[in-house]
């Protein structure tokens, strides 16, 4: 294998400025490093996986109102009386009512973590 | 042939998932580049390199969600760094004086040398540390060691754990790889 001597010294001179083992981390720092960053990871997978999450409840809450705005148009609900039935639907309106603040809450501070 | 594209886009994607082991070889990559270049654009100031060696990293993780693989991996990494080291630099207290050993002190000017020509001396240094991160391990190993570190060949081998002839072969074709990432990095450079 044949190399010119002004190749090899350019070269040499080239890397020996910019990388060379003295300018580099240890192993040490290195495992170190990683074990930082898999903690990172870790604690990075809930906030990544939030967006989904948000979704979810979104999904939730679109099917509780559908089926709601369902039973009232059915006829089966009248809601002015102290009926049972429209006991259900007012459950079925304070858990949208949970429901909207608490996906709110949860997709701002997925956005949020994730800008971090 | 230089790290592809696709090995590094499918770490990225298990990285996503949570594959600890991706994240590893991630690291294995480029933690050594990575530290190089902060190092000269820290100016061989080690202390801090230790620091923002470590910020990046946990940044990048944070933003990999955001890489959409338009450039290299490694440009986007750097970008972090310059970032990184632009914000060190505006917080006052790391102006402090610190002690720097003979050999850091390389990185900073000479006296006798005109700055632009010490901003083209870092820039040249960056490249090449960008050029050595698109190559292989193995060529960016067998440089280092003959080059970086002035070992002969025979050192180089051993060191390597491979024959001489495996050595002689592999520094061959790392040289090769070296010269086409440096020209395509400087064209890159031109570019931006």
């Amino acid at each position: 294998m044949t190399e010119s001597f002004s190749e090899s010294e350019e070269l040499q001179q080239l890397i020996q400025t910019a990388y060379r083992s003295d300018w580099l981390p240890g192993k040490q720092q290195k495992e170190a490093l990683v074990e930082m960053l898999a903690l990172e990871q870790r604690r990075l997978m809930r906030v990544w996986q939030f967006p989904g999450l948000a979704l979810g409840w979104m999904a939730v809450i679109v099917i509780t109102l559908a089926a709601g705005a369902l039973l009232t148009m059915s006829g089966w609900v009248v809601p002015d009386t102290a009926d049972v039935r429209f006991s259900i639907i007012g459950l079925l309106a304070l858990l949208n009512m949970l429901c909207v603040p608490a996906a709110s809450i949860i997709i701002i501070r997925s956005r949020k973590w994730k800008q971090n | 042939m230089n790290i592809e594209r696709d090995k590094e886009q499918q770490l990225i994607r298990q990285i996503l998932e949570g594959d600890e082991a991706a994240l590893r070889e991630l690291v294995e990559l480029y933690s050594d580049p990575l530290y190089a270049y902060l190092f000269h654009l820290l100016d061989g100031n080690r202390q801090d390199t230790d620091d923002v060696w470590q910020e990046v990293w946990s940044a990048m993780l944070k933003a990999l969600p955001s890489f959409r693989g338009d450039s290299r991996y490694f440009t986007w990494l750097c970008a972090i760094a310059r970032r990184k080291v632009a914000d060190r630099y505006r917080r006052p207290q790391q102006f402090a004086i610190v002690e720097q050993d003979v050999e850091t002190c390389e990185n900073l000017p000479d006296q006798a040398e005109l700055p632009e020509e010490w901003i083209v001396r870092r820039e040249t240094r960056l490249c090449v540390v960008q050029a050595l991160a698109a190559l292989p391990i193995a060529h960016r190993t067998v440089l280092q060691l003959r080059y970086g570190d002035g070992c002969s060949v025979e050192e180089t081998s051993r060191r390597m754990n491979v024959t001489y002839k495996a050595a002689e072969s592999l520094l061959s074709r790392a040289r090769e790889a070296f010269r086409r990432a440096l020209s395509q990095t400087k064209m890159e450079d031109e570019n931006d």
